[in-house]
């Protein structure tokens, strides 16, 4: 048997005369036997089949008259040693641009130029079945060793006749997943200081994108976009969609509520910090998840002349792509079975997604409102997508014939290679006396230009060169972020092609001082204690349960301390082991207005919290001379409530207190208040009156009815109570008469 | 009313400012924002955690990144909307 420089031997090669025989008697069905005598034309009788195997088929095989695909499957089988997978050699065709092969390799089978091997374990395989029910492409088919010895004519005649691609012209300036990463860098960087708002529809407001946009290379481009910005472009505009929709599913950007795209910076770090893998896993896991950017719109707004463009295409909280997150998965995953090293046929890679498993994209994408076709959705995950992602690198061969391949990085995101080059050894930037920073993009790692970004503000962008400058408020608000004066010299000087100038070193540490002189603590929790001597000791307790931790105790004074972690177990422990009270300035507010006189309260000022305190002395005026350490007087001042409560002072000021009442704001200091803030209440008296109360409802609304009453009645005073015209007594009493009613007289107090 | 209690106020971030002059600053930078704010000392400030946002945007504004220590709450914000303003439509 010849051997192939190069080629790929299997481990199990052609089929060989023992095997056969092997199979013959334990893997295939007698039907099988019967079907290899009728194909080679011999007995059916074991070994006459298998001997077949070793001294060749009576009419042998004109390899060269054969039709092309033919050939290329005789020819892909000797490539991998006279056995291989049969849905890997559909697939290679498929690559190689031969299309379909289905029926072509079906057919040589049924010549028995081809045999398809029993699966691992299979007993009385019948070949008939198979056939029929199309099952080979799930078995292994190998040529006979006889065969096998002659695919030599085949390969060095070229009969494979697979295009070698050997002239392929990659894209002038592909887009690369280094300058993906660099956009995304870029732009959370800026939405960091200014968030990106969101207009009511979910797209990004052009104006807050443009802020953050221009320092944005375009796929394929040179340098930053700058002066050629135009977010009235529709292709521009669709590329910083995507470019924000991908940074929300890596969550490196998030939406704080409907209107507003906030960075953030824990997610960032720990996002450019990762290793090169994990970060190109992550990538390509958030390109399939993509759910605010669908590239079926984006390619056709390409092609498309006209400007005006469906805007839910860019919203924000339009999920377009969500329903195309599946057949995303499915394209990536027949990417990662076909395992191509090197240029194919753009159309022979779209062509395997489509015929690998052509009813899962026709089911997914029927189920779209516009049904895409599958082979125009499959040009745009990979001309799109995956392109503008610099997962897939685009060129042409000779003819125009369009190609694409991996590039390194989406081949290591795809799982298909561990290493990419790495950058070139020493220095990737220059700290000059000016405080700008010039950094060389091909060696930078991501690391440093993170940090650049954290600390400085990029100033520039060409080709292979970004200058960044360091200035006093971008240095202090990357020292807010938890950059440091001497981390960031030490990764400076690491990475410089020279020492970084003393002055910038010097002034790095001199805007650290500066940025260190107002600290706030977040999350923490607040200690009082009208004792002293008692809080030194919880003090010290809590300093001594801390000892070990990151939380300090800081000592505001003799009453006063602030735990930096409201949520440490000591502080709880503190709490449970001393009488304490637990206020929260975010909750509701604690009941700690006590009032004592109209309109003057009292107030324990360790009950009492932040806010009551600060509104207290807004509404009210201290009264320092009747008020003690522990009980603080307050009188409630009209002028101060109308100054503080413009435009309604009763609303306000009960809205205020109420809360912080026991059992709610008192009735009378809520009328009193009325009294002061808006018109008093009017009350009339009246004395001797003469009331006349019915015991039933119906009687009373007779009385009521009666032609008389307007005479009698003054007043209604309820349901069956009436009040008597003083000079209508007499009138009254002849009614009552005439009626016979049933008359008691009673004097008020008795009844 | 209770007494000699352990008071615990959660909620409420601390400002600690270098000393007396930083803090009239930040007082002075702040007071334009109606806050809830309680002096302690010459050099601490306590304030509600949910209002540290637009403390910490004003100080930005004016050049001052203070250091933070523990986690950061975000601000609101409006921003005029692309629909009414005519040169923004595409």
């Amino acid at each position: 048997m010849s051997t192939h420089p190069g080629k790929k031997q299997s481990s199990q090669g052609p089929l060989t005369h023992s095997e056969l025989l092997a199979l013959l008697e334990r893997g295939y069905a007698d039907a099988s036997l019967r079907f290899f005598a009728r194909c080679w034309d011999v007995d059916e009788d074991l070994e006459e089949v298998a001997t077949v195997a070793k001294e060749g088929l009576s009419s042998p095989i004109d390899l060269v008259a054969l039709e092309p695909t033919a050939r290329a499957v005789f020819g892909m089988i000797a490539e991998r040693g006279g056995r291989v997978r049969g849905e890997n050699l559909r697939r290679d065709l498929l690559l190689r641009g031969f299309g379909e092969s289905q029926s072509t390799i079906r057919n040589l089978i049924v010549r028995g130029w081809i045999v398809a091997l029993p699966n691992p374990g299979e007993h009385a395989c019948n070949l008939n079945t198979v056939l029929e029910k199309e099952t080979f492409l799930q078995r292994d088919l190998a040529v006979l060793n006889s065969t096998f010895s002659r695919l030599d004519e085949i390969v060095d005649e070229e009969a494979l006749d697979a295009p070698a691609w050997s002239k392929a012209i990659p894209d002038d300036r592909p887009a690369t997943t280094d300058n993906l990463e660099l956009n995304l860098l870029h732009i959370c960087a800026l939405i960091r200081r200014d968030p990106l708002k969101l207009n009511k529809d979910g797209t990004p407001n052009r104006r807050s994108l443009g802020r953050v946009a221009r320092g944005i290379s375009m796929p394929g481009s040179h340098g930053e976009v700058a002066e050629d910005l135009d977010l009235h472009d529709a292709q521009q505009f669709d590329y910083l969609t995507f470019v924000v929709s991908l940074a929300r599913e890596l969550q490196l950007l998030v939406n704080r509520d409907e209107t507003t795209c906030r960075t953030d910076d824990d997610a960032l770090a720990r996002f450019f910090h990762s290793d090169g893998a994990e970060r190109d896993r992550r990538l390509l896991d958030a390109l399939q998840r993509l759910r605010f950017w669908n590239e079926i719109d984006s390619l056709r707004l390409s092609r498309s002349a006209s400007r005006n463009v469906d805007e839910d295409h860019f919203s924000q909280s339009e999920s377009t792509g969500q329903p195309l997150i599946g057949a995303r998965g499915f394209v990536v995953s027949v990417l990662r079975r076909a395992h191509f090293a090197d240029w194919v046929a753009l159309d022979a890679l779209a062509q395997l997604c489509t015929q690998l498993d052509r009813h899962y994209l026709d089911r997914t994408l029927c189920q779209l409102p516009r049904k895409p076709d599958p082979n125009e959705f499959i040009h745009a995950v990979l001309e799109r997508t995956l392109v503008w992602a610099g997962i897939l690198e685009l060129g042409k061969a000779e003819g125009d014939q369009r190609l694409a391949r991996l590039s390194e990085r989406g081949a290591r995101a795809l799982g298909l290679a561990d290493e990419v080059t790495p950058p070139e050894p020493g220095g990737c930037l220059i700290v000059q006396p000016n405080f700008e920073v010039m950094v060389f993009l091909d060696n930078a790692p991501v690391t440093v230009l993170h940090e650049l970004y954290r600390v400085g503000e990029r100033r520039k962008l060409s080709d292979r060169v970004a200058t960044f400058q360091l200035i006093a408020e971008s240095v202090q608000r990357g020292y807010a972020l938890g950059a440091d004066a001497d981390a960031l010299q030490k990764l400076l000087d690491s990475h410089s092609h020279a020492p970084i100038p003393e002055t910038v070193a010097f002034q790095l540490g001199d805007w650290e001082r500066v940025h260190r002189r107002l600290t706030i603590h977040l999350g923490g929790a607040a200690l009082r204690h009208p004792e002293p001597e008692r809080f030194d000791l919880v003090c010290g307790q809590l300093e001594h349960d801390l000892r070990d931790t990151a939380v300090e105790l800081i000592r505001l004074g003799p009453r006063d301390a602030f735990v930096t972690d409201a949520a440490h177990p000591a502080l709880q422990r503190a709490a449970d082991s001393h009488p304490s009270l637990s206020l929260d300035a975010m909750g509701d507010p604690p009941r700690c207005l006590y009032f004592v006189d109209p309109l003057v309260m009292m107030v324990d000022p360790y009950e009492c919290d932040v806010e009551t305190r600060v509104e207290l002395e807004r509404v009210a005026r201290a009264l320092p001379d009747e008020s003690q350490p522990r009980s603080l007087f307050f009188q409630l001042d009209p002028e101060l409530i109308e100054k503080r409560f413009p435009e309604a002072p009763l609303e306000g000021i009960c809205q205020f207190l109420d809360p912080r009442c026991e059992g709610g704001l008192p009735s009378a200091q809520s009328l009193r208040l009325q009294s002061e803030l808006d018109k008093p209440p009017k009350i009339h008296v009246e004395s001797e009156i003469t009331v006349l109360t019915f015991e039933d409802l119906d009687a009373a609304e007779r009385f009521r009815q009666l032609s008389e009453a307007p005479d009698v009645i003054a007043r209604r005073l309820g349901p069956t109570t009436f009040a008597v015209i003083a000079d209508q007594l007499a009138l009254l009493d002849e009614i009552v008469d005439e009626l016979q009613l049933n008359r008691r007289e009673e004097l008020f107090e008795d009844s | 009313m209770a007494q000699d209690v352990l008071v615990i106020h959660r909620g409420l971030a601390l400002m600690l400012c270098e000393d007396t002059a930083i803090l009239e600053e930040t007082l002075r930078a702040i007071e334009p924002l109606d806050l809830h704010i309680r002096r302690l000392g010459d050099r601490a400030l306590l304030v509600p955690a949910d209002q540290i946002d637009g403390i910490l945007e004003t100080l930005e504004s004016e050049g001052t990144f203070p250091r933070l220590v523990g986690s950061i709450g975000d601000a609101e914000d409006v921003e005029k909307s692309d629909e009414p303003v005519a040169e923004e439509a595409l």
